[in-house]
């Protein structure tokens, strides 16, 4: 069994990503203390050429490894909106790791590397390459958690990650046992010829090893019942690496759960439809019903993250071309309004106390008008408010449910978010009209956190007023 | 063969199951969940043996690799808690508010 160039090919980002992270591990080792920076530039220079090339081989569509990975336009665009997130959190983590005075090489390395598990996930039909990436994601996921090491905060949330994320993890490779046991094989491909004509017994044994197998996927895009490790860990983790989270693993683990729906269990969509739409409902109220109470701006990016994950589920529910695509592109505009809002909290936290409360936001719009500016879009952004992309995903997340004639789904969708209004409108409120502004002044105002701010807020305007580009590139990206 | 098997498999992975969520000390946790892991993996192996095909018996040996890195990981974590509170109880462990 040979490999050619065309299999390289197919896994080209991936090797770049992974090459550097390796350069990283090595090059470290030599770095002078003080010269520990060089990690951060090294990471940013493999990101920025895996996306070149991501880039340029965006429409090929590439299948190598003999079926184990394929190449095609949902690979790259997903690759796309994780590898200009990572650009964002390692630009925001320059000033971080200084500030916190962490070990740069271990902390890029473990960001490269689960990068390089994302871009396998996106990109593959099989369910054990799924797991395996999945796993791998997770252990890097879990070990940047915990990365603030002296602060019990962060030694909790990544123990409760761990735990959670194990356990759930445990339930997919259930399923994939169950799979595997009634068709002989992990590759959906094979899947899907089996469900086609299989007897009741059969279809039975495959819903329950889709459920078993959307715990996995579910505890990843932090779907209702599995989703309460959201804030405890967006709250505990690194700054940075809570915008990461927020994007990069929920837009691969999305793509990897539409091939799996699509792919491998097109057959049973009836029944698929019927579970995600309850799951949908309840991750959408949950979320923003919860958020109402939040106190600590990242915590309610925790739980606005859930609501966000279950208006993109409705996508998945309506079960059309229009709602698959209208994930990828809520996806991708999500990535400029998260990244954006936890820059400002970032902003927010001061050394002494790291408080990212609310209430720290007082006055913030007089103080610093063109933060408190772009937080204000951000947050219209979320709440869905035109001329955002928001607005713009939102509403053609829910006129693919319409088009699919769940019409009580895409009204509780509406419902919900004029509920969430209420407590991004809150933030607002406390910005700009909540007294004066307090003495208490941010150490961490650096360059590289305003242009991330600034390019956030460009893109969310920008594919909010402009969408059609963009649209168009996200709805013809789902093409299997 | 099949029936008897495949509920050892569920068996093992409902004991794991049940041990995560009652068990408050980090380490048996860890066990039970790599109780869990290998309940599932059985399945896999069974299967393999039933159906007379090698590629779950390779699925397992992928499933055991990440098995022992997450339990690295899992370790690690434990030696984190234990060096901010003397102990691995998790219930010492609820600063982050619900």
């Amino acid at each position: 069994m040979l490999y050619t160039m065309k299999d390289l090919a197919a896994i080209m980002p991936e090797l770049i990503v992974a090459v550097f992270a390796f350069a990283i591990l090595l090059i470290d080792l030599w770095l002078p203390k003080k010269s520990k920076g060089l990690n951060g530039v090294l990471a940013l220079l493999g990101v920025v050429i895996a996306f070149g090339v991501t880039a340029s081989m965006y429409s090929k569509n590439i299948s190598a490894f003999n079926g184990m990975v394929v190449m095609d336009k949902a690979s790259n665009f997903v690759g796309i909106i994780m590898l200009l997130t990572a650009f964002a959190s390692i630009i925001l983590s320059f000033d971080f790791i200084k500030r916190e005075e962490l070990e740069a090489g271990e902390y890029y390395e473990v960001l490269l590397f689960s990068i390089v598990a994302m871009q396998a996930l996106a990109s593959t039909y099989n369910l054990i390459t799924m797991f395996v990436a999945v796993e791998t994601l997770s252990i890097g996921m879990y070990i940047l958690t915990g990365f603030l090491k002296n602060k019990n905060e962060s030694v909790e949330g990544a123990m409760k990650y761990y735990i959670l994320g194990s356990f759930a993890s445990s339930f997919l490779v259930l399923g994939i046992g169950l799979i595997y046991g009634l068709f002989g094989s992990a590759d959906l491909n094979i899947v899907k010829a089996g469900l086609a004509h299989a007897d009741s017994l059969h279809k039975w044994a495959s819903i329950l090893a889709f459920l078993f197998i959307f715990v996995g996927f579910g505890f990843k895009i932090a779907a209702f019942p599995f989703h309460s490790w959201t804030p405890d860990v967006y709250a505990a983790a690194p700054t940075p690496m809570s915008a990461f989270m927020s994007i990069a693993p929920k837009a691969a683990a999305f793509l990897a759960l539409l091939r799996f729906l699509i792919v491998g269990m097109g057959p049973i969509e009836v029944e698929w439809t019927k579970i995600l739409w309850v799951v949908a409902v309840f991750t959408m109220t949950f979320g923003n019903t919860v958020a109402l109470f939040q106190k600590d701006l990242k915590r309610l990016l925790g739980y606005s993250s859930i609501a966000h994950a279950g208006y993109m589920l409705v996508g998945i529910t309506a079960a059309n071309y229009l709602g698959y695509g209208s994930v990828m592109f809520y996806l991708f505009g999500y990535l400029f309004m998260n990244l954006g809002a936890f820059a400002i909290a970032e902003f927010i936290s001061t050394k002494e106390d790291r408080g990212t409360e609310i209430a720290n936001l007082k006055g913030m719009g007089y103080r610093y008008p063109l933060m408190g500016a772009a937080m204000l879009l951000f947050m219209f952004c979320l709440a869905g408010v035109p001329p955002t992309v928001g607005f713009v995903g939102k509403y053609y997340l829910f006129s693919a449910a319409v088009k699919s004639h769940l019409y009580y789904l895409a009204v509780i969708g509406v419902v919900n978010s004029a509920i969430s209004a209420y407590f991004y409108l809150n933030v607002i409120v406390t910005m700009y009209m909540k007294g004066e502004p307090e003495d208490a002044k941010p150490v961490f105002n650096s360059v590289p956190l305003k242009v991330v701010v600034m390019l956030g807020a460009l893109g969310v305007m920008y594919i909010g007023i402009f969408p059609s580009t963009f649209l168009d590139i996200a709805i013809h990206s789902i093409g299997f | 063969m099949l029936v008897e098997y495949m509920i050892v498999s569920f068996l093992l992975f409902a004991i794991g199951a049940v041990g995560v969520m009652i068990r408050r000390n980090f380490l048996i946790m860890l066990m039970s969940l790599e109780l869990m892991l290998n309940g599932a993996g059985m399945i896999l192996i069974v299967m393999s043996y039933y159906l007379g095909n090698v590629s779950g018996q390779v699925m397992f040996i992928f499933v055991a690799a990440v098995a022992a890195s997450e339990t690295a990981v899992g370790l690690a974590i434990a030696i984190m808690m234990y060096k901010r509170k003397g102990s691995i109880d998790i219930n010492d462990f609820s600063v982050l508010k619900k």
